[in-house]
């Protein structure tokens, strides 16, 4: 491992993947401060671009991205009060009012050292349990992979308390679309309306860049007028005594990093729950839990400890069991698949340097965020200004081109051009769109699971029960369930009486 | 019953049939093994979907963010306009046509702006994909 470690950090350190790095961080940057964009449409809009790159090479500019989202999401939360990513919410609660108190330098130089602290914990936490997933990879068998995949969807389903209904009707709708396509396991084409481009499936790529990117953008451009309006209270004194504060209080670090990893790990569950989690824990462990809302310094590092931490969580399913944890992991495993690189055991046999090349660019990323996040403040707040119908039309035009340079294929443009506008009425009508690519992704691993256990068991349903694994599975998915259904039966009973 | 649920019933509606149409051809046109995942699949998510418009039937009138639907159909237009025109003009073309419309007309632009913005993106994806990347990019019918 430690050779492997070091002829990662080599090849992290080349110039061309820095100047990858430095690209994408950046783009993460801009991306994260637009608020609504973030790191799955920043991943998604670069992932074609990744195509006939070096692997190194694009796992530094996905691992940039990664990396900087967080920090210009939290950029601004703190002087707009508009979170740019989901996960940077939690930062918005006690950074805006210190930013109205004229402390945005402090917050913003919070979180430019809580950040990369917790991505760093994350990271040195996911080099300790690489090796351990390896082992408790080949556990699995068909049974087990069916299991797992249906404990990602129902997890990811369910993941959004106020709609269950509509998270799993999405999830429903991603796997009868999963199954178009060639039959892996009987043989024969299904669903492909006479279409042969539709015969090896509904592929991946165009079909995120559609849903996150474009649906996106056609929804800005209905909108209208710019993201922000106001960056007045860009100043940038105080930034010293934020990075104090973070080192004062390091237990905080260490605790959000910590809620961040394994929160982040779990499929579906998120960054964003992560950060309120790890805002409201430490707002309960504090001698004065009423005065957070109002400009506290630890309700900023606490949120953004979890914050970058979330992403080194959701790396392992998403490498051990092709399961992502979050949609940006989502578009992350289309970058996966369109190196070559399949999910699974066979990963960390078969990649194990380029798995080390992205844990050391994403540790990288977040330093360098925080640099050039503290350089560019003022600029990357003036980006909010820009009118959404003016931006929306160019994301649209580069994300279309950007699709059709994968596979040079006319097909792949009009499907993503059909995923934007799904997931802009998905948007419109309240429907999650994750559950929907989770369940797109998972689709083919749980039928041909199913397909592959049924056979080795002839027929009988009694081979999901046949390992302790597949037992832990099943009372998993029961107990998703269960989790997610208990308050809504509660809530239905208090109502009643 | 209020008109709000019947708007919110369309979309529920048409995943409805969806789904029914998905399930009625893994009936016919499958055989009993392999259409076991499939076809229990599209009859969940019906059940599931049937559900829901139960729930839509008893729900109150809910305040919704209020949505321009002339803009909407627009936007959706637009994109499907860029689509049709790349498949007959080709990639380079239609985005440079489609980024001077966008930018004057639903962004309000002069051409003073909407000119360099369309010219500089267009040569942009040109030097990045042709030049750099050598990637052709689509022709169009006309032009192939």
């Amino acid at each position: 491992m430690p050779e492997l470690l070091a002829q990662a950090a080599l090849a992290v350190l080349a110039p061309q993947s820095l100047m990858f790095l430095l690209g994408g961080v950046l783009f993460g940057l801009v991306f994260g401060v637009i608020p609504g964009l973030g790191g799955t449409t920043a991943l998604a809009i670069l992932l074609p671009l990744t195509f006939g790159m070096e692997v190194t090479h694009a796992f530094a500019m996905a691992g940039g991205i990664m990396g900087a989202v967080a920090m210009g999401g939290s950029i601004s939360a703190i002087l707009l009060n508009a979170p740019g990513t989901a996960p940077s919410a939690a930062t918005c609660l006690d950074g805006y009012p210190l930013a109205r108190q004229g402390r945005a330098a402090e917050a913003i130089g919070a979180v430019a050292t809580a950040s990369p602290l917790g991505g760093l914990f994350g990271v040195i936490t996911l080099l300790l349990v690489l090796p351990l997933a390896r082992d408790i990879v080949l556990l699995f068998g068909p049974p087990e992979f069916f299991l797992i995949a249906v404990f990602g969807i129902v997890s990811v389903a369910l993941s959004d308390g106020s709609k269950l209904l509509r998270g799993l009707i999405a999830g429903g709708v991603g796997l009868m679309l999963s199954f178009v396509g060639y039959d892996t396991v009987h043989g024969g084409v299904r669903f492909t309306v006479g279409s042969e481009y539709l015969w090896d499936g509904i592929p991946l790529i165009p079909a995120l860049v559609g849903l996150f990117g474009m649906a996106e953008m056609i929804g800005l451009s209905i909108k209208g007028g710019s993201v922000a309006a106001d960056t007045d209270s860009v100043r940038l004194r105080g930034v010293a005594a934020g990075i104090r504060a973070t080192f004062r209080n390091w237990r905080i670090v260490g605790r959000g990093s910590l809620i961040g990893t394994l929160v982040g790990a779990i499929p579906g569950v998120g960054g964003t729950v992560a950060t309120f989690i790890a805002y409201s824990t430490t707002r309960k462990a504090d001698r004065d839990p009423e005065s957070f809302g109002t400009g506290r310094i630890e309700g900023v590092i606490a949120p953004e400890s979890a914050n970058n931490a979330k992403d080194s969580g959701a790396l392992l399913p998403t490498l051990a069991f092709g399961i992502p944890g979050s949609a940006e992991m989502a578009v992350f495993l289309g970058i996966l698949l369109l190196h070559g690189m399949q999910p699974g055991p066979a990963i960390f046999a078969d990649n194990e340097q380029d798995i080390y090349a992205l844990v050391i660019a994403l540790t990288l990323a977040a330093v360098l965020a925080s640099v050039i996040g503290l350089l560019t403040v003022r600029w990357l707040a003036a980006i909010t200004l820009v009118r959404g119908r003016v931006l929306a039309p160019i994301v649209i035009a580069v994300s279309l081109v950007g699709v059709y340079a994968i596979e040079l294929r006319y097909g792949d443009i009009v499907l993503a051009a059909i995923f934007g506008v799904l997931g802009h009425l998905m948007i419109r009508h309240d429907f999650p769109r994750l559950p929907l690519v989770i369940a797109l992704i998972l689709g083919e691993t749980a039928e041909r699971g199913f397909q592959q256990a049924m056979m080795i068991g002839r027929g009988d349903p009694a081979i999901f029960l046949h390992s302790p694994t597949s037992i832990i599975l099943l009372l998993l998915i029961i107990a998703s369930l269960g989790w997610s259904l208990l308050p809504m039966w509660r809530r239905r009973r208090r109502h009643q009486a | 019953m209020n008109h709000r649920p019947l708007v919110n019933l369309l979309p529920i509606v048409a995943v409805m049939l969806f789904a029914a149409g998905y399930s009625i051809v893994a009936m016919l046109t499958l055989e009993p093994v392999p259409r076991r995942v499939p076809l229990v699949t599209g009859l969940v998510t019906l059940l599931l979907l049937g559900v829901e418009v139960g729930k839509q039937f008893k729900a109150t009138a809910v305040q919704q963010e209020t949505v321009d639907v002339p803009r909407e159909l627009i936007a959706i237009l637009s994109v499907a306009g860029l689509v049709a025109g790349i498949w007959l003009l080709g990639l380079l073309l239609t985005i440079a046509v489609y980024l001077l419309l966008s930018i004057t007309c639903q962004g309000r632009q002069s051409a003073r702006v909407a000119v360099p913005v369309a010219g500089l993106t267009t040569l942009g994806i040109y030097l990045v994909f042709e030049v750099m990347l050598d990637s052709p990019l689509f022709p169009g019918l006309l032009f192939d």
